[in-house]
């Protein structure tokens, strides 16, 4: 932003989320998680353990896979966020959602929408294809899925690695 | 209480902020404001060293790599300096919890968290590297495993600001490894860690040994016990058994959900002997 932070207990922040500009004033303590789920009503990010461990709260920042619920909002300032509500503007993205519906990716759903920006983030870049299987399963190990026992979101990963 | 933040442009700058009450560093994030989150850490002021020029660079010369305090994991995992001098340490930062914490968790936020079980500590020290800080009392270097006194207290001022490690160049005929012992999931802390460089003669016996452990104490803990063991020696079955045993005796862990203290003994003298194992310089191994 340069220079109008006026306010350190309510700074000035401007990010682009899923795409779309947003300039708002948080408080300094308010975590990502929190301006997109409170503050622009984006509640397809779920939070689930808060300590960066379970996944469920993964979006991309400037492409790189982030807990949105262990940074801070200040923290994204001039960044670009990509939630789960923005992946249905990527038309590379489309077969990925098919496939965890498809291939019963997914049970009670909470984890849902962090497996999907995990996995979405290496598709944006890319690398899924290229990547082995074993590589594909190291970047997600960070995402749990406490229903599924991995199979079946295995399978849809799979199959849009293809 | 209302949290301030504060986003200065020069690291004097960064020194003044610090200055005030309850003020601490905010570079990555993840272990700070996963404190705050368990509410085990309250800050009154945030001084992010984010826009703070010359803290993320990895340079090189003749004798040593610096890694700026502010890079990421990630960054050090794929910077191609680091991969050539210390192939060991690239691992080691490619394998720290998941790639989230790799995207933004940094080298200096790492060292100042002074969390024993942490990676880059045990593999860094194990590598002879060194610490620079600055602050307002002037700059000064202590060894890597002297940034903690204990678990999450740094050895550091509260307005002291870790800049870079420097890790010297390797000598010939020596290898480094870093190995942790992970029975839960893998993005779990280790239940014990170690990082080992080893120097060679001509001969094949070990010149000179540096073992680190991780886990197993309230810092890291150089094994002096363990690294005289292989001096003079090749790497054969008895020596890497004398170094096991030597290595269970030293350590002193302490019982939690990652095992009792006696089993971190003895899985902490059998991850050592595997680390030293994979150290051996390629053109001697069978």
């Amino acid at each position: 932003m340069g220079g109008v932070d006026v306010d350190p207990a309510w700074p000035s922040i401007a990010l682009t989320v899923n795409g779309r500009r947003h300039e708002v004033s948080v408080p300094a303590d308010r975590r990502l998680a929190g301006l997109l789920r409170d503050d622009l009503g984006l509640t397809g990010t779920k939070l689930g353990c808060e300590v960066g461990v379970c996944g469920t709260c993964t979006v991309l920042v400037d492409g790189l896979p982030t807990s949105s619920c262990l940074t801070l909002a200040v923290q994204v300032d001039g960044a670009s966020v990509l939630t789960v509500e923005g992946l249905a503007a990527f038309p590379e993205l489309a077969e990925l959602g098919r496939a965890f519906v498809e291939e019963g990716g997914f049970q009670c759903g909470f984890c849902t929408s962090g497996q999907l920006v995990a996995i979405a983030g290496l598709m944006l870049e890319q690398r899924l294809s290229s990547m082995t299987s074993e590589a594909v399963t190291e970047h997600l190990h960070g995402n749990l899925c406490r229903c599924t026992g991995y199979y079946g979101i295995q399978r849809a990963i799979d199959r849009a690695r293809r | 209480m209302t949290l301030l933040w504060r986003r200065p442009t020069t690291l004097d700058g960064a020194i003044e902020e610090l200055a005030s009450d309850d003020a601490a560093i905010y570079a990555g994030g993840v272990s700070l404001v996963l404190l705050m989150n368990l509410g085990l850490f309250e800050p009154a002021t945030l001084v992010s060293l984010a826009a703070v020029p010359g803290l993320a660079a990895v340079t090189g010369d003749d004798e040593a790599v610096d890694l700026g305090a502010m890079c990421t994991h990630a960054r050090l995992a794929a910077d191609p300096i680091l991969r050539r001098t210390h192939p060991a340490a690239a691992d080691m930062f490619a394998g720290i919890g998941n790639v989230r914490v790799r995207s933004w968790g940094t080298l200096g936020g790492n060292l100042a968290h002074a969390d024993p079980a942490q990676d880059p500590p045990v593999m860094l020290a194990a590598l002879h590297g060194t610490v620079s800080v600055v602050g307002p009392r002037g700059d000064r270097v202590i060894p890597v495993e002297a940034i903690a006194e204990g678990p999450l207290s740094p050895a550091l001022d509260p307005d002291e600001i870790v800049t870079s490690v420097r890790l010297p160049l390797a000598e010939e005929r020596s290898g480094s490894s870093y190995l942790k012992y992970l029975p839960g999931t893998k993005d779990d802390y280790a239940t014990v860690s170690i990082g080992a460089h080893l120097q060679f003669d001509r001969a094949g016996a070990v010149r000179q040994a540096r073992l680190v452990a991780g886990a197993v104490g309230p810092t890291v803990v150089v094994l002096g016990a363990g690294s005289e063991v292989l001096t003079g020696h090749p790497l054969d079955p008895d020596v890497l058994d004398a170094l096991r045993v030597a290595v269970r005796d030293e350590v002193n862990p302490s019982s939690d959900r990652r095992g009792s203290a006696d089993y971190k003994r003895e899985m902490a003298g059998i991850v050592a002997a595997r680390a030293a194992s994979a150290c051996r310089p390629a053109s001697a191994r069978p």
